[in-house]
């Protein structure tokens, strides 16, 4: 008797409705957490390569100024940043080291200070060295 | 009774979206538990002392030209009077100083090496005065060339002592013929002089004078005392800064150094010149006024460092005695 003018059918839509908006938003909302964690991870991990590839570059930069013809230095870097490869690359005229990955695209930008000529140049992700080259300019390249 | 499922048997398979939804979450968060994972790692990589590697080149470096100097300092007090004994002895020396360093620093996992085939030993002399008497060879000569071919110079004091032996005068020709003087000259014939006399007129016991090229004497400095220390490196007489006794902008290197009139003085010198082309049968041996000694001026050291992390070569000048 409880259930007198219940259509069976509008409870099955009701019920399955309301079950998958709740599970729809759910899942929309674990989704965005990994992305935004993702992205998050990724942007730390380029700062911390970049520290790195910054403060090789002012070493390299100062055995060059004490005097020296040739100076390679080898940054130990992963291969991939969060599962995703990155590029490293040293911008001359902003003097900053720019690391950038494909999806998502994030952009860290590390500056450096530096006396010796720096090479606009770039290299793939993973181990890396700055090489004083013959041309008397510093240049990453990977090793 | 709401009838959901198709089989309808009483709530046993009810809720199997809340299930499958459970799953999916379930696996995504076991990538995000991956992802946590390298932003571990990233922690740990930041964790990492900056690399040293730098410093210990710079170390190595100090250590060879500290160990080469010293090499150099205690070869050239041996006195020889031979060249090529005291630049084999310098080289000897730098091969075991580099056997020595390459095996303490291969015990650390680096490859250190002095280019043996590349390094540059550079001869030079010094010549010595260090009793007091007159500026003659010493077979007697009174104008005399001591050395030529001198290309760089690292110390020129002169002593010259007030007694009766110099010239009183102050008429510039007498003091251009006949005072002691010291004769610079180049490749290109230009000359450069310092004379030594006593000032008549004012009647101080010792004045300087120079002259360049065919001018004529100009007296630069006078006193009334014992002795005129001259440094013609350091361009002081008695430790006063005199400016004209600058001569390297009227004379280029190669240059040849000359006394004359070397019986009108007394006194003492000590000169040291980057040139092993010294008149030998003009001098004693060593100890006996006035001597040479063979020694080395300089040397010319390309140096290799590697170590996992860093590939680092230079070439060091190591010439003790010389500032910075």
């Amino acid at each position: 008797m409880t259930d007198r003018g219940v259509s069976v059918a509008l409870s099955y839509v009701l019920t399955l409705a309301i079950t998958t908006l709740l599970i729809s938003g759910l899942l929309f909302a674990t989704a965005n957490v990994v992305g935004d964690r993702q992205e998050s991870v990724t942007r730390t991990e380029l700062q911390v390569v970049g520290e790195r590839v910054s403060a090789s570059l002012m070493t390299a930069d100062r055995l060059v100024q004490s005097g020296a013809s040739t100076v390679i230095v080898e940054v130990p870097a992963p291969q991939r940043v969060a599962g995703e490869g990155y590029s490293i690359a040293l911008n001359a005229t902003g003097g900053e080291v720019v690391l950038s990955t494909g999806d998502p695209a994030v952009v860290v930008r590390v500056p450096f200070r530096n006396e010796t000529v720096v090479a606009t140049s770039e290299a793939n992700g993973g181990d890396v060295e700055i090489v004083f080259a013959d041309d008397g300019e510093l240049e990453v390249r990977s090793a | 009774m709401a009838d959901v499922g198709i089989r309808g048997a009483a709530g046993s398979d009810r809720g199997q979206l809340i299930l499958v939804t459970g799953l999916i979450i379930a696996v995504t968060m076991v990538a995000l538990v991956l992802l946590l994972n390298t932003a571990i790692y990233t922690e740990n990589l930041a964790s990492r002392g900056a690399d040293q590697s730098g410093r210990e080149a710079i170390e190595y470096r100090g250590t060879v030209v500290e160990g080469v100097a010293g090499l150099i300092e205690a070869e050239n007090a041996q006195g020889y009077d031979d060249y090529t004994k005291v630049w084999r002895s310098v080289r000897d020396g730098v091969v075991q100083i580099d056997n020595r360093t390459s095996r303490s620093y291969a015990l650390g996992g680096t490859v250190v090496r002095i280019n043996r085939s590349a390094m540059d030993i550079h001869n030079g002399t010094a010549m010595r005065q260090t009793s007091e008497q007159a500026f003659e060879s010493n077979s007697g000569d009174t104008d005399w060339t001591l050395i030529t071919g001198v290309k760089e110079t690292r110390s020129f004091s002169m002593t010259v002592t007030s007694d009766n032996n110099l010239i009183p005068t102050n008429e510039t020709m007498v003091v251009q013929d006949r005072a002691f003087n010291v004769t610079l000259k180049d490749e290109d014939g230009h000359r450069w002089q310092v004379y030594v006399y006593a000032n008549e007129t004012s009647g101080d016991d010792i004045a300087v004078a120079v002259r360049i090229g065919g001018g004529s004497a100009q007296e630069i400095w006078s006193d009334d005392g014992d002795d005129a220390r001259i440094d013609l490196n350091k361009h002081t007489i008695n430790d006063q800064s005199v400016s004209e006794l600058n001569w390297s902008d009227d004379i280029t290197d190669p240059h040849e150094i000359a006394f004359s009139n070397g019986d009108e003085a007394n006194g003492r010198y000590n000169i040291t010149v980057k040139s092993a082309s010294v008149e030998k049968s003009d001098f004693n041996d060593v100890g006996d006024s006035p001597y040479y000694v063979a020694i080395v001026y300089s040397v010319d050291l390309p140096l290799h460092y590697e170590s996992p992390t860093l590939t680092y070569e230079t070439t060091v000048r190591v010439a003790p005695g010389e500032p910075e």
